[in-house]
């Protein structure tokens, strides 16, 4: 659905992305980097709201700067930048006559677009009394409105409150199993780890890694599991591990051990026999680094 | 040997009055005119009315023998020769006074708009006011070291640099002649244009605070007083009877008090009741907008 | 106790925003918790002395009920949501001007500048003008300003707001040090459940004006029955029946990825489990106690399910 091939883009002298090549399918894609490291000039290129410097972009199967290409994509920015006098019917109902719509049938899709997130009751009011929550949910309902096969999210959940992310959370979840492509950038990697299917990492314009968070982890080899343990006697629990191979590090916390290892099914063996026995050595086994945050510590320090 | 921690240490403190926790706003207000050459020239330029005065009185006192020994008068002949009355003669009150009131309007202006209007507006823009206000000072003292600070920024022109010219020339003057002919009068022209000043820095301050936008406030602010300017004398020309709409600006109605009230005889004479009604209307439209504007709860929110 | 509320009402004009509110702030960090309009807001300005309850008593610390604003905000520091800083000042002069408003001498005032932003690892960039600081930055020199007068309570309002990942890492770290090293007594209000699980011991709920729940983060998140997370290469026809004799209740998990929840009887020891996997051919790569998330409790807490939206 989204495919860029080998993308640079630099803004005068500064670059913003470098070579970037990836291919990514139907389901929820998670966009990864800290501030500035070319999240938004990703998204802006994939929307056709900038042309690569380098390199070809190719969106449900053209250039997303012609306009056929561009009605099937939606785009919710992170800017809170709105029509303030307008309502929220209005303003979703200007924007669909934008992609194309007739009058009677643009209003009736902003109508139901609106209703599906919720903004029923609020929807006939200026936009200048609307909360975050519902500022947000605009923002998402003019990027979905006209039904499109591709959708950018850019931050979406900023300024939410929990409920909201979770309601949030549950629609993009619902978009991506109806078959549409959704890139969604977050910097909350824990809420972001639980809608994603996969996830693109960039740093510093650069793309470090691509696939879905067990597959990434796993691939970090050189990186040392850390397992926690909870023990109700570590000492003697230490001494045990201690004569294994793959232990390369080991320390005492209030409640147990934490272990740095390769890995291995020798040390679960181990660790489930230990387990077993009744002198209660293992109690919890806790792997710490398997989630998105953990890898993009590994990858990017 | 020992090693010394970089860590965090306690803090024991004698609370400083409240006056010491507001100079710093004052200070900041007043300096934020000199913080480039730009501004520091600027500055220097709006005091060309006092300098001018000053290079007068000292031609006039013969201390300056500007065309040659024999074209000047000596001693006391300078200021015996010009009438008493003469608004140039630094013996006569209207010599502190015109000097502002006739020739500092630019000055003003250019001071007011890029400092005074400005200086409760640029705060609301950045969000300052959260800042100020939940620290250990009162909205009410915030408002006034800014408005202490303009004081200062104005009075260097209306206040500081005539009064210089009076200490200069009781000094410079051959004898107490100068000094006798001035005493009497010069504490009532100072205390007028202390109070001018505080009237006028005051209004501008106060009117930067009821906008969020300190160009737009800084921008409307010369426009009213420009304006009202030009449209109070242009009305007293056309309707040569009705001399009080001179009063329309509040400089003007400001100027006409302060000749009163440090005895000067003035040229517009326009009516004393007119003048007081505008400079008290302002005032106190003023004060009943900034009791609704300068309510913590209208910066936190 | 650091923080005490008895029965805190808090009305604008009719409306009623905070509702016969009791709570009690330990030691320690507590989040302080709250959708949108919950009320959150008008508890930290009460407490500021920025309004003034309709009705009930607060009291910070041993201070005198009566306490006057200033008074209050001597002792406590606050950290602003909003994105705010003083035009025209770099990062030190803020934060002396911090604390020389909030009554320190201009020698305390510099020193404890430059030694808060050492802190919070502004060091290098003290000079430089604020207005040009990226987002990381500002929340940092906030923080700092909150300190400056070295208040043994803080509320600090959406610390991690507009951070990216290291950023937010960065600054949960800093809090964690305050609050646990240092000794203070942190406030957190934040959206994002997770820092609050990361960095505070208890939390206190609030909805629509009310305290829905509160207390220590280990009972809170304590679930009703004994629910273990299970990870194992063990084959899983083998291992369901070998757990099931073992004793355990209920099995439910995606079998294609090898996780499991158990439910387990109350006096079942966990070597039976371990031997369970034993038996059944496989290791355990994974078995930990299941807690709520912070994010179930407050979704049970609010009614999530029947919520309007705000």
């Amino acid at each position: 659905m989204i495919e860029f091939l080998g993308v640079s883009k630099w803004y005068g002298q500064v670059s913003a992305l470098v070579d970037m090549s990836f291919t990514v399918e139907a389901g929820v894609t998670g966009l990864v980097g800290q501030n500035g490291a070319g999240k938004s000039t990703l998204m802006k290129l994939a929307i056709g709201l900038l042309r690569p410097s380098l390199g070809q972009v190719d969106v449900d199967g053209g250039s997303p700067q012609t306009p056929e290409v561009r009605r099937n994509l939606g785009y919710c920015p992170d800017l809170d930048a709105f029509y303030e006098d307008l309502n929220g019917l209005t303003f979703v109902t200007w924007m669909l006559r934008i992609h194309g719509y007739s009058g009677a049938e643009a209003r009736r899709r902003a109508k139901d677009s609106l209703q599906r997130f919720g903004m029923a009751e609020v929807m006939g009011r200026k936009i200048r009394g609307y909360s975050k929550g519902m500022r947000q949910r605009i923002k998402l309902a003019q990027a979905l409105a006209h039904e499109p096969k591709v959708v950018f999210l850019d931050e979406p959940m900023t300024g939410l409150d929990p409920v909201a992310r979770h309601q949030m959370s549950e629609a993009i979840r619902e978009l991506g199993e109806s078959g549409v492509s959704v890139m969604v950038s977050s910097h909350v990697l824990h809420e972001l780890q639980s809608v994603v299917d996969r996830v693109l990492l960039i740093h510093q314009g650069r793309l470090m890694a691509e696939g879905t968070v067990s597959d990434l982890r796993r691939q970090l080899e050189d990186r040392p599991h850390r397992l926690r343990l909870r023990s109700r006697n570590p000492r003697e629990l230490a001494a045990r591990l201690t004569s294994l191979e793959v232990v390369s590090g080991l320390s005492f916390t209030h409640d147990g051990l934490e272990l740095a290892t390769a890995g291995g099914d020798g040390l679960f063996q181990t660790l489930t026999e230990l387990g077993a026995d009744q002198g209660q050595l293992v109690d919890e086994i806790a792997p710490v680094d398997d989630s998105l945050e953990a890898v993009f510590g590994y990858l990017v320090s | 040997m020992t090693i010394h921690g970089v860590g965090y240490r306690s803090l024991e403190y004698q609370a400083t009055p409240m006056w010491e926790r507001l100079m710093p706003i004052a200070s900041m207000e007043f300096r934020s005119m000199f913080q480039n050459r730009r501004g520091l020239i600027i500055f220097i330029i709006c005091q060309v009315p006092a300098i001018a005065y000053l290079i007068m009185m000292m031609i006039i006192l013969g201390i300056w023998k500007l065309f040659g020994e024999q074209a000047v008068m000596s001693g006391n002949e300078g200021f015996v020769a010009l009438s008493e009355e003469s608004p140039q003669n630094p013996i006569s009150p209207a010599f502190y006074v015109d000097q502002v009131m006739l020739w500092s309007f630019p000055s003003f202006l250019v001071l007011t708009f890029l400092v005074s209007c400005r200086a409760v507006a640029k705060d609301r823009a950045a969000n300052a006011l959260e800042i100020y206000w939940t620290r250990g000072i009162t909205p009410i003292g915030y408002f006034l070291a800014k408005w202490f600070g303009s004081f200062l920024l104005l009075g260097v022109g209306f206040v500081a640099l005539p009064v210089c010219q009076w200490i200069i020339g009781v000094m410079m003057a051959p004898d107490a002649t100068f000094f006798d002919s001035t005493y009497a009068f010069m504490p009532r022209v100072i205390l007028t244009m202390t109070l001018f000043t505080a009237v006028m820095s005051g209004m501008a301050v106060g009117f930067s605070a009821l906008s969020r936008s300190p160009n737009f406030s800084a921008i409307l602010w010369v426009l009213l007083m420009f304006g009202s300017t030009a449209l109070g004398n242009a009305l007293s020309q056309i309707f040569r009877s009705q001399l009080w709409l001179r009063s329309l600006s509040p400089w003007d109605s400001a100027g006409r008090l302060v000749h009163w009230g440090a005895g000067v005889q003035d040229t517009r004479d326009q009516p004393l009741w007119s003048a007081c009604m505008v400079i008290g209307t302002v005032i106190l439209l003023l004060v009943l907008a900034l009791s609704r504007r300068l309510r913590v709860q209208e910066a936190v929110q | 106790m650091t923080v005490k509320l008895e029965d805190i009402t808090i009305r604008y004009g009719s409306h009623v925003a905070v509702e016969g509110v009791t709570a009690e702030f330990p030691d320690g960090a507590v989040g302080l918790l709250g959708r949108n309009g919950a009320g959150k807001s008008s508890i930290l300005k009460a407490l500021l002395g920025l309004l003034r309850p309709a009705a009930g008593k607060l009291s910070v610390l041993d201070l005198a009920e009566n306490a006057s604003p200033l008074e209050i905000r001597r002792v406590v520091g606050y950290m602003p949501e909003k994105d705010c800083h003083i035009p025209g000042l770099n990062g030190y002069e803020t934060v002396a001007l911090a604390g020389r408003m909030t009554g320190l001498p201009a020698r305390d005032a510099a020193r404890r500048s430059h030694e808060m932003l050492y802190l919070v690892g502004l060091d290098e960039q003290r000079y430089r003008p604020v207005a040009g600081y990226s987002a990381g930055m500002r929340q940092k020199v906030k923080l700092a300003s909150a300190l400056v007068h070295d208040p043994q309570v803080l509320f600090l309002d959406e610390p991690t707001n507009g951070l990216d990942p290291a950023g937010r890492r960065e600054m949960l770290d800093l809090v964690s040090t305050l609050a646990d090293d240092l000794n203070k007594s942190v406030l957190l209000s934040s959206h994002i459940l997770q820092d609050v699980e990361r960095t505070c011991h208890s939390v206190v709920l609030l909805e629509k004006g009310r305290v829905m729940a509160s207390g220590p983060m280990q009972e809170l998140t304590q679930s009703p029955v004994r629910l273990f997370d299970l990870d194992s290469s063990a084959a899983p026809e083998a291992l369901a029946s070998a757990l099931r004799e073992a004793g355990v209740l209920e099995i439910e998990g995606r079998e294609t990825k090898g996780s499991y929840r158990l439910t387990l009887p109350d006096h079942l020891p966990l070597p039976a489990i371990f031997a369970a996997v034993v038996s059944s051919g496989g290791t355990v790569r994974r078995l930990v106690e299941h807690r709520r998330s912070l994010e179930e409790v407050f979704l049970g807490a609010v009614g999530a399910d029947s919520v309007e939206v705000r």
